[in-house]
């Protein structure tokens, strides 16, 4: 590994102002990502600003209005524990389950996973599929931004020089709702293939009111299937609106072959598992 | 028969340190003054050197020393065919092949060393299919193979550095009396050993000017001679240490960087330390054979084999290594264990511009197993029976003949399939989408040489000095436990002295599943003449028959006058002291007998094998026929080992051996484009993790072998060698489409399912009438 | 190039040891305290043998930096036994034939001490996907199981 230095901000302002003044330095997250690319020799930064020292990036809340706040920095474990996700986004838990191992689950955090804009990521098809925004902060300045403009390419977003990914903002859903996100895997929870994620949600009368649908691992970034939303909403969903979607989705896949799979098995599963996807949300939310 | 300690699972004898960490490997040994190693490799798959500059690196602060092969001696190397040097020389043969190496203070200025090495190469035409290899004008790898040491009359031709050749009966009758032939293609592909700890060794020279090599090995011996022959030492120069092995599976029997390791601390007189990363493992081990093989076989209405004719390629890459036993043995295996009077059988070993192949459990068997036993289930199908049957109807039973007529006495392999196949309740209806199948196997464990010493000492503790490497199958444990039932002494009072060249005599590696066969046998006849020897002494000093004597709690005494007798402590003082000299029991023990007749070989490359062991693995599989993903629902593997010496170590063999079978047939496999391999990292290639496991049944089946000790035979290599072909006669049975290379990727199976064609190429070396 | 001081709580004994920030846990521990029970096997977060607990949890020594620990208390399999009276958990092992060549040993151990210690009585789902992130090339995992369902009676 390449020499860096290493600094540990108290507070989020003087770790922007930091960023900011070194245009070489990274943000260390949970770092498992990050060391893997520092060994290779794939980044080679001047230094290293740890942002976990900073109080107050992991925590989870609940607002019956503004719905879930996620920290930056809560670790896969957080997700994957939290009684208040397991009761509002259960989908995210879900997700969490399916990355790697518990120790990477231990180190890793939701908003590295995030940052990091590996287009196979577990966690941002999730978060689309759940209408999420990104709260990114840089001195003096927060915007908020839907997750699906973040990702600009293959391990590219959005994010500028000394602006942080602080805060995970979930909507609440329709009190009738469910979510249900598949990974195909080599072996178990290794890289995704192809990851998808649903959430539907219903009135008293069994009509939709919200959908949304997230793909992963089959474009340079994840991936919003726009028209669920269109498609779904205001209706009763049949397996003719099922299919529908899945067909968009596959429709706007645009995958890579590398060791893993090929691209046409790729795109051809994305309408496999967003049937299944959609099909595991509906039987969910009407109990089945 | 009764035994104290065989047969018994007891704690084995290393557990203890590796539970608590204590227990070293070769990364976690230093010496003063030790630098790092580590080793250029060339970029290209065929290119001459034209010329390499070690200025830059040398002036970088800490770089202690730059070898080429100009600055070594230019002995070639190898099991079978002495054709590697140990640095390239000439030129390069496949991308990942040691150029240049480097010592230096730490690893990081060793890893900023050799990207200072320049080197100038002019690109050549390379080979990277084994079919295009043996094609005349394929570009030559090895232009001076014919001026190369063979330690057997190879046959060789072009790029093919060794073929092996069985025939027996009279193949054209044979077909001509079957009522069915099938034929059929088959691919397997190249799969790492994956062991836990990457491939390392330290090399230093000892005041006297002896060699002394750490080594992560299965062979200590193998090491010895590696260097001597490559780097010209002799010896009786060199000492070969082994520290504890984190796996080896056959990968670790032949040398990796120990030849490397000892020229630099030649050149520096200092320690040196090579490790590999787990990249250069993935590119510069030593994987399995990746294959295409043509198989046909030929049967009558009944169902009774008449003919088998089968064609093997095994791709060895840059180097032959252990290819042509690789080849040899696999072939020799590819009649399965039935009887099939006319059979011919082909094996080519053929260099390409890849990264070597070598031994991996199973040693050629899983790659000629995955076509047999595929062939099989095909008749079956032709035939309408029930492959089960089909296998049953043509096993080996006792007093039947292997490929090379000697003669089997003690053949489970009925039982095998029959247990394996009743643990899936066979004949049960099956769920949707859900298949059975099956696949036997033969395989041996009988194969060159062990010796071993006991030694009494003089407070009648023992010492055993045997040269076998336990690299986690658990020997150390099944040795110790024969040395003690045969004396009646504890497990305590023994001290196994192995690993080390120079307190150990001569034994061949931990290979060929044959270390409680081979090795049991060596340390039972050591151990029986110890105690005759001591029978012998006591029957002396109390002046009474040694018929009339006997041994019990570390004591020998009149049988009818316990009062009357010696302890060994007073029997190993005397012999130390007074009279007799020191008690020391030996055997070598080699693999004779029976002899093959090779009336029918040509270009085999063994002596006589024995120790025939059988083993049948069932599985029941769910195809998702929208992914093409297989799941596993359940298995069962059984295993005729003879006797069970330490049950629990034989289920932890079959248990371990299926689950590095599930990852060969689905997940596993080195993927190269041209003749770089694309996925040097566990991230990239995937072995089986907890979650994978589906429930194995382990079941032990023993047919008592009279040749072995205690009527032992082997076991290790064939827990893997079914697997695959179980699984692809699985999903036939479950959607009815075969898949016909390996590994089976839900991709594959989708496009069977689709009828998409895999495109095994038809070639004109099918035809040729070799 | 400006090496830090940190203090590192290793197995109950606080260490005050200078790194430079790039160095791993993993480094430190085999290196500096000479703490050779946590193997090297991958070095980028794949195979699980350098697993250490970090306040209780496993993680992969190899992708944390020793920079990064802050505070954190470490335990490594040399942590485990006292007094050369082994864990029940390494008791087990032993007992149930799950440790072959051992490299995955001391990691697998120390997945399964979080897993009890959190869980004691994990069904056979949570058991294997508690030692999911340690990989075993030579046991098959079964007998890993059983160990781990072992020591939790
Ligand atoms: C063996 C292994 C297996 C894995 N398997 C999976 C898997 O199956 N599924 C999956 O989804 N992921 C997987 N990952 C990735 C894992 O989820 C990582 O935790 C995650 O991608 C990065 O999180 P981190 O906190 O460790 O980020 P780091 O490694 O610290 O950082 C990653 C990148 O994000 C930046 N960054 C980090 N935090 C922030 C922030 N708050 N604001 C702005 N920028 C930030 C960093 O500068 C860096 O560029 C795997 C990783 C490994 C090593
Ligand atoms: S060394 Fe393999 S995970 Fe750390
Ligand atoms: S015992 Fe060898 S890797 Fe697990």
């Amino acid at each position: 590994m390449r020499y860096f230095e290493y600094f540990e901000p108290k507070s989020v302002g003087e770790a922007c102002q930091f960023l900011n003044e070194h245009e070489e330095a990274k943000i260390l997250g949970g770092g498992v990502s990050l060391v893997v690319l520092l060994k290779n020799g794939l980044i080679t930064p001047s230094h290293l600003v740890n942002i976990k020292t900073i109080p107050g990036l992991a925590r989870i809340e609940w607002d019956d209005r503004e719905g879930l706040t996620i920290g930056g920095l809560n670790h896969h474990r957080d997700i994957l524990l939290s009684p208040l996700i397991q009761r509002h986004c259960p989908i995210l838990a879900e997700a969490a389950s399916k990355i790697a191992t518990p120790p990477i689950r231990n180190l890793g955090t939701i908003g590295g996973n995030v940052a990091h804009a590996e287009p196979s990521a577990d966690f941002p098809p999730a978060l689309i599929a759940l209408n999420a925004s990104l709260m990114l902060t840089s001195p003096g300045r927060e915007r908020k931004v839907p997750i699906e403009e973040f990702f600009t390419d293959y391990y590219e977003n959005i994010l500028g020089q000394g602006e942080i990914l602080t805060r995970i903002d979930v909507p609440p859903l329709p009190p009738r709702s469910a979510g249900t996100y598949i990974k195909l895997d080599k072996i178990t929870n290794s890289i995704a293939i192809v990851g998808v994620a649903s959430v539907i949600g219903f009135d008293e009368k069994g009509i939709c009111i919200y959908a949304g649908v997230g793909l992963g691992g089959v474009a340079s970034t994840p991936l919003n299937v726009k028209g669920a939303k269109d498609i779904l909403v205001g209706e009763k969903i049949t397996e003719t609106h099922i299919d529908k979607i899945a067909k968009e989705a596959q429709a706007m896949a645009n995958p890579i072959t590398n060791v893993h799979a090929s691209a046409e098995y790729r795109k051809e599963m994305v309408y496999v598992l967003t049937r299944r996807a959609l099909q595991g949300s509906l039987d969910k939310a009407l109990g089945r | 028969m009764d035994y104290q300690y065989i047969g018994k699972s007891i704690p084995k004898v290393d557990s203890a340190q590796k539970a608590t960490g204590t227990a070293q490997y070769i990364n976690d040994l230093s010496f003063p003054n030790m630098l790092w190693g580590k080793v250029l490799r060339s970029i290209y798959p065929h290119a001459e050197i034209v010329h390499i500059d070690k200025s830059k690196a040398e002036r970088l602060p800490g770089v202690k020393a730059i070898i080429t092969a100009q600055d070594i001696p230019d002995g070639l190397y190898g099991p079978f065919i002495k054709d590697e040097p140990v640095l390239a020389r000439g030129k390069v043969r496949y991308i990942g092949e040691p150029v240049a190496a480097v010592a230096a203070i730490d690893r990081e200025t060793a890893e900023e060393a050799i990207q200072l090495v320049e080197v100038e190469y002019d690109e050549l035409p390379s080979v990277f299919d084994p079919l295009e290899a043996m094609k005349s004008d394929a570009p030559l790898i090895h232009e001076d193979l014919s001026s190369y040491f063979c330690i057997f009359p190879a046959v060789q031709e072009g790029n093919v550095c060794s073929r092996t050749t069985f025939v027996e009966g009279d193949i054209q009758q044979g077909f001509k009396e079957a009522g069915l032939i099938v034929e059929e293609t088959f691919r397997t592909h190249m799969q790492h050993q994956s062991y836990m700890e990457p491939s390392g060794a330290i090399a230093l020279i000892d005041p006297s000017g002896k060699i002394i090599i750490h080594s992560s090995t299965q062979g200590i011996f193998i090491t010895q001679s590696r260097v001597s022959e490559s780097l010209k030492i002799p010896m009786s120069k060199i000492r070969v240490i082994a520290p504890n092995v984190g796996g080896g599976f056959g990968g670790k029997i032949e040398t990796n960087v120990q030849p490397i390791c000892v020229a630099l601390a030649q050149k520096t007189g200092l320690p040196i330390k090579v490790v590999l990363t787990r990249e250069e493992e993935f590119t510069a081990g030593r994987p399995r054979h990746p294959t295409t093989i043509w198989g046909k076989l030929g049967l009558k209405k009944d169902g009774t084999f008449v003919a088998k004719e089968m064609i093997n390629i095994f791709d060895t890459g840059a180097y032959s290594d252990d290819g042509p036993g690789v080849t040899g043995f696999g072939s020799l295996m590819a009649r399965g264990p039935y009887r099939i009077p006319n059979l011919k059988i082909v094996g080519n070993c053929v260099y390409t511009n890849k990264v070597k192949s070598g031994a991996f459990r199973g040693f050629g068997n899983p790659q000629t197993g995955f076509a047999s036993e595929s062939l099989i289930d095909m008749a079956a199908k032709e035939l309408n029976m029930d492959p089960l049957d089909l296998r049953l109807k043509n096993a080996l039973v006792p007093g039947d003949h292997s490929v090379g007529k000697q003669t089997i006495h003690s053949v489970g392999i009925m039982e095998c399939l029959k247990k394996a196949a009743e643990a899936l309740e066979w004949k049960q209806k099956k769920g949707k989408c859900r298949g059975r199948g099956i696949a036997a196997v033969n395989h041996i464990s009988g194969l060159l040489t062990v010796s071993a010493f006991v030694r009494i000492n003089e407070d009648g503790t023992i010492s055993l000095h045997v040269g076998t490497m336990d690299i986690g199958q658990g020997s150390d444990t099944i040795l110790t436990q024969i040395v003690a039932e045969e004396l009646g002494v504890p497990l305590e009072d023994i001290n196994l002295i192995s690993r080390d060249t120079d307190a150990a005599p001569y034994t061949w590696a931990t290979s060929a599943s044959r270390l409680t066969y081979t090795g049991g046998n060596a340390v039972r006849l050591a151990t029986i003449d110890a105690r005759e020897q001591l029978l012998e002494l006591a029957s002396k000093q109390l002046d009474e028959n040694k018929d009339d004597l006997m041994i019990q709690n570390k004591k020998i005494f009149v049988k009818w006058d316990p009062e009357k007798g010696l302890t060994f402590h007073q029997l190993g003082a005397i012999s130390c002291w007074v009279k007799g000299g020191p008690i020391v029991g030996k055997s070598s023990f080699m693999v004779e007998t029976p002899p093959f007749d090779r009336s029918g070989f040509s270009g085999f490359p063994f002596g006589t094998m024995t120790g025939y062991i059988f083993a049948a693995q069932a599985v029941e599989v769910e195809v998702d026929v929208e992914t093409g993903k297989v799941k596993m629902i359940q298995c069962a593997s059984a295993h005729d080992v003879g006797h069970a010496i330490h049950p629990q170590n034989v289920e932890g063999q079959i248990e371990g051996g299926f689950v590095q079978g599930l990852g060969y047939a689905l997940t596993e496999e080195i993927v190269f484009d041209g003749g770089k391999v694309i996925n040097p990292s566990f991230a990239d290639y995937k072995i089986p993790m907890a979650m994978d496991i589906p429930p194995i049944t382990p079941i032990i089946v023993e047919a008592y072998d009279e040749t072995g000790p205690y009527g032992a035979k082997g076991l290790g290599e064939p827990g893997l060698v079914g697997v695959a072909p179980a699984i692809a006669n699985a999903i036939y049975d479950a959607i009815g489409v075969r898949i016909k290379d390996l590994p089976i990727t839900p991709e594959k199976v989708l496009d069977a399912i689709k009828g998409k064609k895999v495109t095994i190429p038809w070639t004109d070396i099918w035809k040729k009438n070799f | 190039m400006v090496k830090q001081e940190i203090q590192l709580d290793v197995n109950g004994k606080s260490y005050s040891i200078s790194v430079f920030p790039q160095e791993t846990l993993l480094e430190v521990l085999r290196e500096n305290l000479g703490l050779i029970g946590t193997k090297e096997g991958c070095s980028e977060g794949e195979c699980g043998v350098c697993t250490v607990l970090l306040d209780g949890l496993p993680v992969r020594s190899c992708l944390l930096l020793a920079v990064d620990v802050r505070g954190g208390k470490i335990t490594t399999i040399e942590g485990l036994s006292e007094k050369g009276v082994l864990h029940p958990i390494q008791k087990a092992f032993i007992e149930h034939g799950a440790i072959q060549c051992g490299f995955c040993t001391p990691g697998m151990i120390l997945s399964a001490k979080a897993l009890l210690d959190g869980n004691p009585f994990p069904s056979e789902e949570e058991i294997r996907i508690g030692l999911s992130g340690n990989l075993c090339r030579c046991t098959g995992y079964i007998k890993i199981f059983k160990a781990v369902q072992g020591a939790a009676l």
